[in-house]
């Protein structure tokens, strides 16, 4: 399972991957989110953080402002669990883990 | 493979064709980019009456290769050229080898067979219209160039030319483009597919995101700064502008036609908005989120290569 760290414009996005007992977690965690209903997906600010990219197999699921699709199903995380459980999991790319901290209180702040 | 589509008839269908033969593609766009400057319109731009009006040129796929200076649908033997005589002549060129791309069957060679009968028809008609152009008093939709204009830049030391691209975010915001094309790709305008990175193709590539650094590596690859004029061999000249989040990213725009800037942010769509939805007509007063460093405006001539 692929994590990507959708946050840059000029360099390649951050890339990790998860082995197979935290993937298993991600699946089971994105299981259990109800789904959104109708509420549209957030609007991503363009420049800045954007937001996880997991990638599994075929299936690629986004997951930003609480909001995650699951290939074509929207779910809704208005805690944003699974935001926090990538963060939690971002490689020893510690420079970016403050900013991208910052980014997710600065959208729960502005959502 | 190119479709062409001849704009001549009312009722029945209009003579279209597919060249298939990549030799026959590969010299037309290369004669058609040649004089895409003087002989180039935009279909529906020209005259729009009864009778002969124009020869459409297209692509068939996403991933023809393609003159830079040329849009992927144009038109020859148009009123919307600067130089309608050239036009006619390429138009003409287009027309005579018409009977010879039949091998591709099309739903409108039942009522519009390509046989010689309608190819000297449509010959006839492209010379009297370049001989005598139709009377045509409608103002051109659009620029008669249709991807880019030049327009004169000036500051007390240096007069520069440079070119205004039409914004086409259709052109990047497709599956095989927008994922592996960037903010340097749009600024420098060319799909590489490879993400591209400022001084990679020459080596110069840097790690330290901070506006001298990143500057040098884009300098290696042929951006110049503004005001350093580019002659015309190095047309089409964008002229761009860098900024930075200090320590971690960069980030491009591109001057487009309209008095406006485009962008691409990573692997998203092409737009000319910024991060507060407000169409971008200053790069260094406009929402950039955290790249708030303002490094500075470069042209990207012809010989820009990045990689």
């Amino acid at each position: 399972m692929l994590v990507e760290l959708d946050l840059f414009s000029g360099r390649p996005a951050p890339r990790w991957r998860l082995d197979p007992g935290a993937a298993e977690e991600f699946r089971t965690l994105t299981a259990a989110l109800p789904p959104a209903g109708t509420a549209s997906r957030p609007r991503t600010p363009g420049l800045g953080y954007r937001g996880f990219i997991v990638t599994d197999g075929d299936k690629v699921t986004r997951v930003f402002a609480g909001h995650v699709t699951e290939g074509t199903t929207p779910r809704a995380d208005p805690d944003r669990t699974l935001e926090h459980w990538l963060l939690s999991r971002l490689p020893p790319l510690h420079h970016l883990r403050p900013m991208v901290t910052a980014a997710l209180a600065e959208n729960d702040r502005d959502g | 493979m190119l479709r062409i589509d001849v704009s001549i008839f009312s009722g029945r269908p209009d003579p279209s064709w597919i060249i298939t033969d990549e030799s026959v593609v590969r010299n037309l766009l290369s004669d058609v980019a040649d004089a895409a400057e003087e002989a180039v319109g935009i279909p529906g731009a020209g005259y729009d009456g009864l009778g002969y009006r124009e020869v459409v040129v297209s692509a068939v796929s996403d991933d023809e290769p393609w003159p830079e200076s040329v849009p992927r649908s144009f038109s020859l033997g148009t009123l919307g050229a600067r130089n309608p005589g050239r036009s006619a002549e390429l138009a003409r060129h287009v027309v005579e080898g018409m009977t010879r791309h039949t091998d591709t069957r099309l739903a409108e060679h039942e009522q519009t067979p390509l046989d010689d009968g309608l190819r000297e028809l449509v010959l006839g008609e492209i010379d009297a219209f370049a001989a005598e152009p139709p009377a045509w008093t409608r103002s051109p939709a659009l620029p008669a160039h249709p991807l880019r204009t030049t327009a004169r830049e000036i500051e007390p030391a240096a007069t520069c030319y440079i070119e205004f691209g039409q914004f086409n975010p259709g052109f990047w915001n497709t599956p095989q483009v927008q994922p592996r094309n960037n903010c340097y790709n749009y600024a420098r305008n060319i799909r590489t597919d490879t993400f591209a990175q400022p001084g990679r193709a020459h080596s110069a590539q840097t790690g330290t995101m901070a506006c001298p650094n990143v500057t040098n590596a884009a300098l290696a690859d042929g951006f110049v700064r503004r005001f350093q004029c580019l002659p015309d061999s190095e047309k089409p000249r964008w002229l761009t502008a860098l900024v930075i989040w200090p320590g971690y990213d960069f980030h491009w725009y591109r001057l487009q036609s309209g008095n406006f800037w485009g962008h691409k942010p990573g692997s998203t769509p092409a737009r000319d908005y910024d991060n507060s939805g407000n169409r971008i007509t200053n790069p260094e007063t406009c929402n950039r989120g955290n790249y708030r460093d303002f490094c500075g405006y470069f042209y990207a001539g012809r010989s820009v290569v990045i990689r």
